[in-house]
């Protein structure tokens, strides 16, 4: 579990901007919950151990909207709108991170100053 | 807006109006009116029409406690020869009668999903009429019908609005078929365009305007969320108090306790998998439940731990939204908020108010609710995240004034009201559209002007339209000025100029964009297009960086779209085309199946082949090629190889 008395330690603490841009959304039946990238936030902060994210003006749902998350390793584990936890991989560079969701598709976020 | 695009209907708040206004011709002393109590509640709805063979049922909502009238309903079909004559509830089938001579209840009725016919959406209403008694009412729909889904799916569709047409039922009040039913009656008819199509008949039922049960089993140490004491007010809140909120009449069970724990659960007392949890649902939830009977919400309560997020709706296996989870042994530790006050750091089952919120908060998950972080923004209502809550209630400045967990509201807010009382029934029935479906919306196309045919066509057609599997469909499209001026269009209309849009949907309704592999944008621009005149473009649709085009065999439709803007205004222009992708019949179709479907022959394809730097890609064409017992130029010249597949190849072959 991440601690959020330990930022050194957690390189996802802070706010973050989307880089990649969304795919066509695929219909609300065909994705499996969670695994859809065109649902992705625009902007997400993770704090201790919860994070908040907001939409794109263009977006009318997120599936990580509000809730809590864990990193571990180079996994992460990240409660969906439904309250599950859903996991993926994830890889950081400098001021960027990429998701990598379970169709393989990647997600960049870079750090927001 | 694309047929296509998922669309919810819900009503809306409506002005009453006074039927037939009294003209000013009239003398000054007034004319006596009459008006129509029609009461907030449910309402069962018949439309039986003239024509014989199919009879409606149903529900209307009227409802007021926004400070308008929202008046709102859904309708199932039948047949006529299995109806009974009146609005009295469906005859049971003698089997399952317990008794036969007990009077038929008339409360809020449950019809089966799969006779969903369509919403009705209230855009008017007249309660007042001139004359004495009876008084007649009327009620004007937007009538939206439903478009089932395939067979183990669950999102069906609604049209846009306006919806499939506008109806208007007018009524007067009538006595009761029976002395059992419990409220106001009225008969009347059913008016599309003016005329009389049928009758109806519509009868109060009930103040609530949905009901549902909501069974609650709990795992050996575990405990469950109780009620607890009102929040200024005597008496207790519950599950029950808290629908209640909504509209909703609910059947709380609180049926098994200390369930054991599962064998193929390593431990209980840590976070649960969906399909663990699936799997206990299907064992301990009570024998026959039928969602097509009962709107049915299982409840499982297991220990867990600190971490896994209080609760979760688990259940999007096999059917939507049938079950969800709450962990007694998570709870609130101030990792998540700073203002969980006496609830820091302790577990759920031992603060029960906010026990019974988190609990509520994942039933009404599984009634289709969303966070409110997401729409009107964090609140003290229920379907807030329960930090959030803690925040609301601990900021000041920002906040109810309150402290966690005691001032816990255990309602929800008027917003999650308004769908739970007016979304369409699939929507928020378990067993009915997956997850957040009615927010997950492709892209909005309602600001995109689409053409049609009377401006611009775009025909779409395909060197066969029935090909093997690993086989590229070879498309070709044409846009033509139909209109009799000058059109501004792209001068390239290809892919690869990123004007044109290629979308493969499966049978599932699954879109695949067939995103270009090489763009090409720079020649292109905005030109004038000649009455009659045209421009052609063609591709091989096979794969992209999205994946394959055709994955396996079955039926699909390729869409092109055409989009670009003019003066500012985007504009569209659609066309499509079903294509059939073979069963493997032979070992060599299977064969080359298996060689070709290769991201490195996706990307030969992709680039129109002489990519002989995709070595795997001419290796496996080569192999694929040795099997035909033809070479490339003669598959080329159009005649037909042994292995069908490499048709699609023609041209492009190593």
């Amino acid at each position: 579990m991440t601690d959020g008395s330990r930022h050194d330690d957690n390189p996802l603490i802070g706010r973050w901007q989307r880089v990649t841009e969304l795919p066509p959304p695929a219909t609300a039946e065909a994705a499996t919950f969670g695994q859809d990238p065109s649902l992705f936030p625009e902007l997400i902060e993770f704090s201790g151990s919860r994070y908040h994210a907001s939409k794109a003006p263009d977006q009318n749902f997120i599936v990580w909207d509000v809730g809590n998350y864990r990193l571990e390793g180079d996994q992460l584990s990240i409660t969906l709108a439904n309250d599950a936890f859903a996991s993926y991989s994830v890889e950081f560079a400098e001021d960027e991170f990429t998701v990598v969701d379970a169709t393989g598709h990647r997600t960049t976020y870079r750090r927001v100053r | 807006m694309p047929v296509d695009a998922y669309s919810v209907p819900i009503a809306e708040a409506i002005e009453e109006m006074q039927d037939s206004p009294v003209a000013p011709s009239q003398p000054l002393s007034a004319p006596p009116t009459c008006s129509v109590a029609l009461l907030d509640g449910c309402y069962r709805l018949l439309y039986k029409p003239n024509l014989a063979g199919r009879t409606f049922r149903g529900t209307i909502r009227v409802d007021r406690a926004e400070g308008h009238i929202v008046i709102s309903g859904d309708l199932y079909v039948f047949p006529t020869t299995a109806d009974q004559p009146n609005l009295a509830p469906l005859a049971e089938p003698p089997l399952f009668s317990e008794d036969a001579t007990r009077p038929q209840r008339f409360d809020i009725p449950i019809y089966p999903r799969g006779r969903y016919h369509s919403y009705l959406k209230a855009t008017s209403v007249q309660l007042v009429s001139p004359g004495p008694p009876p008084c007649r009412a009327t009620i004007t729909f937007q009538q939206y019908d439903y478009t089932q889904p395939p067979s183990g799916s669950f999102n069906g569709s609604f049209p846009p609005s306006p919806g499939s047409r506008t109806v208007t039922v007018r009524f007067r009040k009538r006595p009761a078929p029976s002395p059992h039913w419990p409220g106001d009656y009225y008969e009347g008819e059913w008016i599309e365009g003016g005329v009389s199509k049928g009758r109806i008949e519509l009868g109060w039922a009930s103040t609530s305007f949905r009901k549902c049960t909501v069974e609650i089993d709990t795992l050996v140490d575990a405990v469950s969320p109780q009620p607890v004491p009102a929040l200024g007010a005597p008496g207790t809140e519950s599950f029950q108090t808290m629908l209640a909120s909504a509209g909703w009449q609910a059947t709380v069970v609180y049926d098994q306790t200390a369930i054991p724990k599962p064998a193929t659960v390593p431990n209980h007392k840590d976070c649960w998998t969906d399909a663990n949890l699936h799997a206990l649902m299907q064992t301990v939830r009570k024998a026959g439940t039928d969602l097509d009977a009962e709107w049915h919400m299982h409840l499982l309560v297991v220990p867990g731990k600190m971490g896994c997020s209080r609760g979760k709706m688990y259940d999007s296996i096999d059917v939507p939204r049938e079950g969800v989870v709450s962990y007694s042994d998570d709870g609130y530790p101030t990792s998540d908020s700073s203002f969980f006050g006496t609830a820091a750091n302790k577990m759920q089952r031992q603060i029960p108010r906010a026990f019974l919120r988190s609990a509520s908060h994942e039933v009404v998950h599984g009634f289709n609710q969303i966070h409110q972080e997401q729409e009107g923004g964090a609140d003290n209502s229920i379907m807030t995240t329960t930090p959030s809550v803690a925040n609301v209630l601990g900021t000041a400045t920002t906040g109810d004034p309150g402290v966690f967990p005691d001032d816990i509201r255990l309602k929800v807010n008027t917003q999650v009201r308004h769908h739970l009382v007016h979304f369409p029934d699939p929507v928020v029935r378990p067993g009915g559209h997956t997850f957040a479906s009615w927010a997950i919306t492709p892209v909005p196309s309602a600001d995109r002007w689409e053409i049609g045919p009377e401006y611009l066509t775009l025909a779409v057609t395909a060197v066969s339209d029935r090909v093997e599997l690993g086989e590229p469909v070879q498309l070709s499209w044409t846009l033509t000025n139909t209109s009799a001026r000058s059109a501004s269009v792209p001068s390239e209309v290809t892919s690869e100029s990123t004007y044109a849009r290629i979308t493969v949907i499966d049978a599932t309704g699954r879109r695949r964009p067939m995103s270009p592999f090489v763009i090409e944008c720079e020649r292109s621009r905005i030109a004038p297009l000649a009455p009659g005149a045209s421009l052609e473009a063609s591709t091989r649709v096979y794969w992209s960086t999205n994946g394959f085009a055709f994955e396996r065999p079955g039926r699909y439709v390729i869409e092109v779209s055409v989009d670009w803007t003019v003066g500012g205004t985007p504009v569209s222009v659609r066309g499509e085309l079903p294509v059939f992708v073979n069963y493997p019949i032979a070992s060599s179709d299977n064969e080359a199946a298996a060689n070709l479907l290769h991201p490195d022959v996706g990307k030969w394809v992709a680039l129109g082949g002489g990519a002989y730097h995709l070595t795997e890609a001419v290796s496996r064409l080569n192999a694929t090629l040795a099997s035909a017992s033809l070479g490339a130029a003669e598959i080329t010249a159009g005649v037909v190889p042994e292995v069908k597949a490499l048709r699609g190849y023609a041209g492009m072959l190593p």
